[in-house]
């Protein structure tokens, strides 16, 4: 309940903050993800299991104002934050050069999960000529963007629920 | 025997990362037969068209010093007379050309109703950066229904996909899964614009004996019913022929800098002719 408390209001200001002003800034044909970065840096600096929930509630909002299939990219930030939670803590531990690759790697996963959408619901898909054109330049503002956004959730993180200490 | 147990953590994440993953899934089905799509675009929209005016009054005051603000509006009016008389121009030419290829009788004949326009501001862009749509701020509660043309002054922009009651969504014929059907203004040939990955145009379908110089003005042929005929599309910036090939390509300049549009039009009157009822036309027999 907790996490969609705070993703709601959280993400429906990233989703339109992306739609408004955001997808102006291009780079080559990329450009930053605020909601793919905001549900990465969400899932490493909260070390639980509320990534997959601001990914579901962030796809929504972004397959909503977008034109493309419903719940594609809800898929793919879901499939993303689930594999960060999955294998944090057991594999790595989360800090700030694992944000770093994550936001290189989240967007990797997520552009391939949402063109393989694209792909099944007829759209034209040239998966090298993408990777190339959008998602190799995405990555590279992702992953400037993901620094004080990781800083940022792991504030968030500690303010929600401060670490326990041990007195005595 | 020691048998490995997965901690208590491991099993409440996966099992949660795989219920929203069916979720997710199931949205995708839902969302082919359009459901959530209205329901959560109508409370978005006014905060879309909040952040939108400020970002543009934002970029407006940063680009433009305040103190040329009269000049600035005496300008934008100018600007318009000349997209308006350019547009004007366009038409006119293409009426003459018309005139020249289709018998005077037909011509005469011919029903040319007025075009209606409705203006809509644009609100947001895709959240995706593989695909080119643009959210409007108007939808079926102004008149907007799906399939209807939207346009500015400088030319074609693209077409409505869905509309909900205070929104729709618009294809741009920069985006890869648009065609459009046109006709070189000069030599009256055939062919389809689409979009690329780059969000650049091209013009495909132009037979290699047609002479296409740099600048040729394309505009829409109303083939397939799509668009009304004559509505600018761009000019040729550049032609790829090669005598082997049967056709020629080129990439296609527009008028319209897609990544700045503001305002559009809505061709609200266009009624697209029915072609589906011919297509199933039995072949005549003998």
């Amino acid at each position: 309940m907790r996490a969609l408390l705070l993703a709601v209001p959280l993400l429906t200001v990233a989703a339109v903050l992306q739609s408004a002003v955001f997808n102006h800034v291009r780079f080559l044909n990329g450009g930053f993800d605020l909601i793919l970065i905001a549900v990465v840096a969400w899932s490493l600096a909260q070390h639980g299991n509320e990534g997959p929930v601001w990914g579901f509630v962030g796809g929504l909002f972004a397959d909503t104002l977008s034109g493309g299939p419903m719940g594609a990219m809800t898929l793919g930030l879901v499939s993303v934050a689930a594999l960060i939670i999955i294998t944090e803590g057991r594999f790595y531990k989360a800090n700030w050069p694992v944000a770093m690759l994550a936001s290189v790697l989240g967007t990797l996963m997520h552009h391939l999960i949402y063109l393989t959408v694209l792909a099944f619901s007829g759209r034209p898909v040239q998966l090298a000529d993408q990777l190339t054109l959008v998602t190799l330049p995405s990555s590279i503002l992702n992953f400037l963007l993901m620094l004080p956004m990781y800083q940022s959730a792991k504030w968030l993180a500690a303010q929600i629920a401060p670490p326990q200490v041990e007195i005595g | 025997m020691h048998r490995f147990k997965p901690p208590s953590w491991l099993g409440d994440r996966l099992g949660l990362a795989a219920l929203l993953l069916i979720l997710s899934i199931g949205v995708i089905v839902l969302g082919q037969r359009g459901a959530f799509s209205g329901a959560l675009l109508t409370p978005l929209i006014p905060l879309q068209t909040f952040a939108t005016q400020i970002y543009n009054t934002v970029y407006n005051n940063l680009f433009a010093p305040s103190d040329l603000e009269e000049l600035r509006a005496r300008n934008d009016e100018l600007e318009r007379q000349v997209a308006q008389l350019t547009n004007e121009n366009v038409q006119l030419r293409e009426a003459e050309a018309q005139l020249r290829v289709v018998s005077a009788l037909l011509n005469y004949a011919r029903d040319n109703p007025e075009q209606s326009y409705l203006t809509a501001d644009v609100v947001g862009r895709d959240e995706s950066l593989f695909l080119r749509y643009v959210l409007l701020n108007k939808g079926t509660n102004d008149g907007v229904t799906r399939d209807m043309p939207v346009v500015t002054d400088q030319g074609l922009v693209g077409l409505v996909t869905e509309a909900t009651a205070n929104a729709s969504k618009v294809l741009l014929i920069t985006d890869a899964s648009s065609a459009v059907n046109v006709r070189l203004q000069d030599s009256r040939a055939e062919g389809v614009v689409v979009g690329q990955e780059s969000g650049e145009l091209r013009l495909l379908f132009i037979s290699v004996d047609v002479e296409m110089a740099t600048g040729t003005r394309i505009v829409t042929s109303g083939l397939g019913g799509q668009f009304p005929q004559g509505i600018v599309v761009g000019t040729v910036a550049s032609v790829r022929k090669r005598t082997f090939d049967v056709f020629q390509e080129a990439d296609v300049q527009s008028a319209i800098d897609f990544n700045r549009l503001e305002t559009v039009l809505i061709i609200t009157n266009f009624e697209p002719p029915q072609l589906q009822p011919l297509l199933g036309t039995a072949t005549p027999g003998p």
